[in-house]
């Protein structure tokens, strides 16, 4: 029973979270242009390739997960 | 210096042990838990290295985490923001297990490691390593070059679903990549859920089956689905697919644009299927020729690296290696992500520690892949005893002449031989065999002994030094990484008839001298045996030559459909009580399956779930 109400309790606030923070601040982001995925095909570019930014794979990095 | 490499909590967990630089061990963990494709923390693997080193865990230096779960974390939560209002459902399933395991990766693995070894400070001793890293250190530094360009592709690691680096002794600097969602093996895996297969193991499946279709919807592929530039680089159009929010591969809008819904899994195989098998299999190819051409023309490189789980597409190498734009070619025989336990390792002790390479090997650091669990006779025979097998101990040369005897009398032999494989392939450690001259061959492994669909070509095992007398290739094949042409001389032309035969039914013609390892294609997957990794398995293939005059086996994977290959001479004990393997080489134990008690006769058919 507490397992269940617990478990309810979180489904809420998971619903809430969605609902208020990340669907409008989504759309909100859409709507100002933003497209972090870059989700279609740009004709326009010759390369579609991401320069990596050598300080983040360099050996002292990998005592952080990040 | 000893360092630990752990791949775990997405599919194919895996443990792999480096000393100075050197590889200990490696196994997956699926091969002690029969669980296959286990994801969780690889505990068994784990102290499985440990043993073979002979050390306990807190003698570890380092346990290296193969990618970084912040970053991962980071796409995770631009991908609902990119597609919310949609994406509740994987919103809901995602965030619960990423709040209560996933973000805290460091302390849960601590805590795995504390349990084995309470007294060491593990927050200390950590790393982590980028996932596409792991990949490219997997590929670099076990390979035998001093400098190469290193090709990874895979589905999605924490951005990156591609990447280019460039390798040169200890070093390795990452170049560039290609991020989430704009994926090469999404892509196949959309096709791959699309044509009713399971997505990251049905991928072999779609490449077997390209070679019966037509690339009838190749163009269509490339207009709609994927842009690819000069330079081999992509961007996925999202609106044909869902993996990103959605709880499927592809979208309505890719089901109207090839005209229907997923194919059901166990539905009958159509010839639209096979089209669009062979359309996906050769946009793939097109997008790696570009990529590597590009990379070639730019960088001026000699030898290139590959690995990720693109690299296992061995058709697309097969390719790369005949457009001959790089000298060398070398592929990490464990490209998935169990490798990655493997780079993770190594990059620690090149890139963290800064550590030299070990002077380069001729061949690679690999060891022939032979890198998991052995047995001495001994316990081999004391284990088979235990199970209740009646066997029979042999030295050598009897034990080499009743095994070729049993393969020309066309049985399925299982043969189980020193170290375990790593990586998804049997190299002739844990492999079932076959006479490749038998044109039934290939149908009675594939339903009597496999279970599996009878579809699927199998692969040769060829002696070194004759692969090209029997095959389009004079090159080191040793992982089974490369596809090529059977040898013109070996081929049969059909009759008009049999030409006319379709699909599945072609692949029960002889094509060649060797129609039990010859595709529809007349393409085979070759594995090339080496004295010097496998004396054993090279011994065998000698003397089934010097008694027929061929030097190519059949080579599968010792397991039934779904089940982890054989790790333990028990496993394999069962595997062949449980199908129609009907003769067992274990070490130097020779067993035949009307020797053995019928009582011990398991019904294996049903025990697994379909892969």
């Amino acid at each position: 029973m507490r397992r269940l109400l617990s478990n309810t309790v979180v489904s809420v606030a998971i619903g809430l979270l969605f609902l208020v923070v990340v669907a409008p601040l989504g759309l909100m982001m859409r709507v100002c242009g933003r497209d972090r995925l870059r989700q279609r095909p740009d004709k326009a570019v010759a390369s579609y390739w991401i320069p990596y930014d050598p300080r983040r794979g360099a050996g002292d990095r990998m005592t952080t997960q990040s | 210096m000893y360092i630990l490499g752990i791949s775990a909590f997405y599919h194919d967990s895996a443990a792999a042990l480096i000393t100075d630089g050197r590889i200990v061990a490696a196994a997956q963990e699926e091969r002690f838990s029969r669980k296959k494709h286990d994801a969780g923390f690889p505990a068994n693997a784990l102290r499985y290295c440990l043993d073979e080193a002979g050390i306990a865990l807190d003698a570890v230096d380092h346990v290296v985490f193969y990618d970084k779960p912040f970053l991962k974390f980071e796409r995770l939560v631009e991908t609902f923001l990119a597609f919310a209002p949609h994406g509740f459902h994987s919103f809901r399933t995602a965030l619960p297990l990423w709040l209560k395991e996933k973000l805290f990766q460091k302390r849960l693995l601590r805590r795995e490691l504390e349990a084995l070894a309470p007294d060491v400070d593990w927050g200390a001793r950590l790393l982590f390593t980028e996932h596409h890293q792991s990949h490219a250190a997997s590929a670099f530094f076990a390979s035998p070059f001093d400098e190469a360009a290193v090709l990874t592709m895979d589905g999605v690691g924490e951005w990156a679903t591609t990447s280019l680096a460039h390798g040169r002794g200890n070093a390795l600097d990452m170049l560039r990549e290609i991020h989430f969602p704009h994926s090469l093996g999404l892509l196949y895996a959309a096709f791959t859920a699309y044509t009713g297969f399971r997505v990251n193991s049905g991928e072999y499946k779609v490449m077997g089956l390209a070679p019966y279709g037509e690339p009838r919807y190749a163009q269509t592929i490339l207009d709609n689905l994927i842009d690819v530039k000069p330079d081999g680089s992509f961007r996925l159009d999202q609106r044909y697919f869902d993996y990103c929010a959605g709880s499927s591969m592809t979208s309505p809008a890719f089901h109207a644009l090839f005209g229907g819904p997923p194919r059901a899994p166990e539905a009958p195989l159509t010839p639209r299927d096979m089209d669009l098998a062979a359309s996906i299999q050769a946009v793939t190819e097109e997008v790696v020729l570009r990529l590597t051409r590009a990379i070639a023309a730019e960088t001026g490189a000699k030898n290139l690296c590959l690995a990720g789980g693109v690299a296992l597409n061995c058709v697309a190498n097969g390719k790369i290696l005949r457009d001959g734009r790089f000298e060398r070619l070398w592929i990490q025989p464990a490209a998935g992500d169990a490798g990655g336990a493997l780079g993770a390792a190594l990059a620690a002790y090149h890139l963290h520690r800064k550590a030299p390479r070990l002077p380069l090997n001729t061949m690679d650091a690999m060891q022939g892949c032979y890198l998991g669990p052995g047995f001495a006779q001994a316990e081999i025979e004391g284990r088979l005893a235990t199970v209740g097998a009646r066997f029979e101990a042999m030295p050598e040369p009897d034990l080499l002449d009743a095994t070729t005897t049993a393969l020309i009398a066309e049985k399925a032999v299982g043969w189980f031989q020193g170290r375990m494989e790593f990586g998804p392939r049997a190299l002739g450690g844990r492999s079932i065999l076959g006479d490749p001259r038998s044109a039934a061959m290939q149908k009675t492994l594939n339903l009597r002994v496999k279970y599996r669909e009878s579809f699927r070509p199998f692969a040769p095992s060829v002696l070194r030094e004759d692969v090209a007398d029997w095959f389009d290739l004079d090159e080191d094949s040793p992982y089974m990484l490369l596809v090529a042409g059977i040898a013109a001389e070996r081929r049969l032309a059909m009759t008009e008839a049999e030409s006319a035969l379709f699909g599945i039914d072609k692949l029960n013609i002889a094509r060649s001298d060797i129609p039990a390892v010859t595709h529809v294609d007349y393409s085979a997957r070759i594995q090339t045996v080496h004295r010097e990794t496998n004396p054993r398995y090279h011994a065998l293939l000698s003397d089934f030559k010097a008694k027929t005059g061929c030097p190519v086996l059949v080579n599968t994977s010792f397991n039934v459909r779904g089940e982890p290959i054989a790790c333990t001479p028990e496993d394999a004990f069962r595997c062949f009580m449980g199908s129609e393997i009907e003769v067992l080489v274990a070490g130097d134990c020779f067993l035949r399956k009307e020797a053995q008690n019928p009582a011990l006769k398991l019904d294996y058919r049903d025990r697994f779930d379909p892969d």
